[in-house]
């Protein structure tokens, strides 16, 4: 079905959806890639792209978990063809911002945080992102990673153990 | 009959467990999990590490919402609209 025989109403919740699904949707290309610029050239291509596949968005999907489907998509095609390889080390400081408010303390453990997660395996880190910092139900996570609900269970606690481990080892 | 001072908690699996560092669990359930804690030290650490460790992912993740949208992407939204 192509765009223009859907009903409008399906574009304009979509367009909705966009404007508040935004800082969620950096969020989530931020963890995918580690790396700020290309993680918004990502979320460019993905807006585009879901405005263009609006006929494939049905009025019962959940859109947070529809729009980083696409994502991952977009951002999986484009590492086959070697652009925006998910970077998985040493990945560039200074990229918990917004946190003056904050001590400076509790700046320097989010970065750290940040740091390990970007460090861990893409499989356990899009997982936890989806579970642990979206909140998001097990059953969407299965569904944006394309794996069983028990696959995404046990990635978390597997994920959430090898976190654990590196915040661990640079506390020593 | 007298009775029992310590009630043996109920069956805890390791879903429980999961879901209890998850933040997953009806009041019900977490308050069984809680109680099955107390008598379990070593494994209490253990999640509560893992309960401290979700609080400060949710954390980061707030942090990083709070940022403003760059204006290049309100544009390609501006432009997907017209």
């Amino acid at each position: 079905m192509s765009e223009a025989s859907k009903p409008p109403d399906t574009l304009q919740r979509l367009h909705q959806a966009l404007v508040e699904e935004l800082p969620h949707l950096r969020r989530f290309a931020f963890f995918l890639l580690g790396n700020r610029d290309r993680a918004d050239d990502l979320v460019q291509e993905t807006l585009t792209r879901a405005v263009a596949s609006v006929a494939r968005l049905r009025p019962d999907s959940n859109m947070r978990a529809w729009l980083f489907t696409v994502a991952r998509n977009v951002a999986r095609n484009d590492a086959r063809r070697g652009r925006r390889n998910p970077v998985q080390q040493h990945p560039v400081s200074g990229d918990v911002q917004s946190v003056t408010r904050q001590s400076q303390d509790a700046t320097v453990e989010l970065r750290q945080l940040q740091a390990s997660l970007l460090a861990l395996p893409l499989v356990f880190r899009q997982t936890l992102y989806l579970c642990a910092i979206e909140g998001m139900s097990y059953e969407d996570a299965a569904a944006v990673l394309e794996v069983p609900i028990g696959t995404i269970r046990s990635r978390l606690a597997r994920g959430r153990a090898m976190l654990q481990r590196r915040l661990d080892g640079e506390q020593k | 009959m007298r009775q029992e001072l310590t009630e043996r908690p109920k069956k805890i699996s390791s879903a429980d467990l999961q879901d209890f560092i998850e933040g997953r669990l009806s009041n019900d359930r977490e308050a069984t999990v809680q109680d099955y804690l107390r008598h379990n030290p070593t494994e209490a650490r253990r999640v509560e590490t893992l309960r401290q460790q979700a609080a400060r992912l949710r954390q980061l993740g707030n942090t990083m919402l709070d940022e403003p949208v760059p204006d290049q992407l309100l544009d390609v939204l501006k432009r997907l609209r017209n």
